[in-house]
């Protein structure tokens, strides 16, 4: 029994080190911003410890946490209105990163996705997280949020819109993400 | 990839794709914090029961400390003596309860009683729709499950009071899960007023405690304020609730804790509660 329980600690233990990396990037592009990302990501964690038993010997965790993030990203937001998350200027999150001509290219870019996604209502966010970052089906995107696969396509549409509708932004994909 | 399968488009997905990579790379992943992990999935394991506003939790053990931690073994393990369970069945209870009744008395001149719901676990989001639903036709809400992707792999325990001729109202609700049932002298209870008199101070001293033992426990033993107690022992088996019955431990279908009510006189308040035998 108590074997059992330490070979189930290491599995978590293993876990946790394994997808942190990985749910930190996406925690990062649902909340647009480090530490609110890392909460995010510990908040899920802890939630998959508490059903670990269940989940750990599951086929496929992977499913589970994606739905307790999601679920506790949509359960922050309805707390709080007005997610903190959308840089105050242009330069917010990335000016650390702007040591050269290229490098502030990139960090444009990606400082122009981040507020254009800030932008977006919550479940457009997660919507084309879901999809065009985690790269679920529709099918996988409507388990993770609690809804159905026509919520999933309307909310990924709309959000892709919206996107696109953002004049530096849509030059960035025109171009291949480059300006 | 599948979105470009799926989703007929003229965004360039991949592009999409790829600055949403660009993009994540911003983050610093840092080391992972293990240990707080665990440490707060402990607390948050501690924190599961919820209880209505109305009663208040009064936790004890003849340890001397209890751990929170779920109390429930789903349908697996430990069998409680089949008083008042049904014939076993293959239904899993997922869109219907399984309903027991645990207490039943008369207070001046008012009926009262107590029964324990319990919702088998869905298996994906399509019947945790369909049972959260179904809950809401029942009138009970889980607390804390905000989303039906909640209630995935998971029963769902209501304890329900019934007073006179209201409706019944939920007293203690929470998530049954497997592997997590009480053992030994574990003991969880919660106490509430119950009011059947006339309305004054008394009737809101916490003199009803509904409680879990294991299915071990045979007697279990209710301390007031004033000093006075109360023994709840186990039914006997194969006794039904068809008169008044109080002070009893029962089991319940679908739990694998069993369950025992006591009730003190009005202006008593509950004290402590122990497994003692």
């Amino acid at each position: 029994m108590g074997d059992r329980k330490q070979a189930r600690d290491e599995e978590f233990q293993h876990f946790v080190v394994g997808r942190w990396p990985r749910l930190m990037r996406t925690a990062f592009l649902l909340t647009g911003e480090q530490h609110a990302a890392e909460d995010l990501v510990q908040t899920t964690l802890e939630q998959v410890f508490v059903a670990w038993r269940r989940v750990g010997s599951a086929d496929e965790p992977e499913a589970y946490v994606r739905r307790v993030m999601i679920n506790a990203h949509s359960r922050r937001h309805r707390r709080r209105l007005k997610e903190f998350l959308a840089p105050k200027d242009d330069s917010g999150l990335t000016r650390e990163l702007a040591d050269s001509g290229d490098r502030m290219a990139q960090a444009d870019d990606r400082g122009a996705l981040l507020k254009a996604l800030a932008e977006l209502p919550p479940r457009q966010r997660e919507a084309v997280v879901l999809r065009y970052w985690e790269d679920l089906s529709e099918t996988q995107a409507a388990e993770a949020m609690g809804c159905s696969v026509g919520s999933v396509k309307s909310n990924a549409a709309k959000g892709i819109a919206k996107l696109r509708a953002i004049p530096g932004l849509a030059e960035l994909v025109t171009n291949g993400g480059r300006k | 990839m599948s979105a470009d399968r799926e989703t007929n488009s003229d965004m360039t997905h991949t592009d999409i794709a790829l600055l949403l990579a660009e993009a994540a790379d911003e983050v610093e992943i840092g080391i992972a914090p293990y240990q707080a992990v665990v440490r707060g999935g402990r607390r948050r394991r501690a924190r599961r029961w919820a209880v209505a506003a109305a009663a208040a939790l009064v936790v004890a053990g003849s340890t001397g400390t209890l751990a929170l931690a779920g109390s429930f073994g789903g349908d697996g393990g430990q069998v409680a003596p089949a008083a008042t369970r049904p014939a076993t069945s293959d239904q899993r209870h997922v869109f219907e309860p399984q309903r027991s009744s645990v207490a039943r008395g008369t207070d001046h001149g008012k009926k009262w009683s107590v029964t324990v719901d319990v919702w088998g676990a869905p298996k994906d989001i399509a019947e945790a729709q369909y049972q959260r639903s179904q809950m809401g036709e029942y009138g009970v809400t889980p607390t804390g499950a905000r989303v039906a992707a909640d209630l995935v792999g998971k029963g769902w325990l209501f304890v329900r009071l019934t007073v006179g001729d209201g409706a019944p109202s939920t007293v203690i609700d929470g998530a049954v899960e497997k592997g997590d049932a009480l053992t030994g002298t574990d003991v969880q209870a919660y106490s509430m007023p119950l009011s059947t008199g006339a309305p004054d101070k008394d009737s809101a001293s916490q003199r009803l405690v509904i409680g879990k033992v294991a299915t071990t426990a045979e007697r279990v033993t209710c301390t007031w304020d004033d000093g006075t107690t109360i023994d709840a022992g186990r039914a006997a088996p194969g006794t039904g609730l068809t008169s008044d019955v109080e002070d009893l431990i029962r089991p319940v279908d679908g739990s694998p804790s069993d369950w025992f009510v006591c009730l003190a006189p009005e202006g008593k308040n509950y004290k402590a509660v122990n497994v003692t035998e």
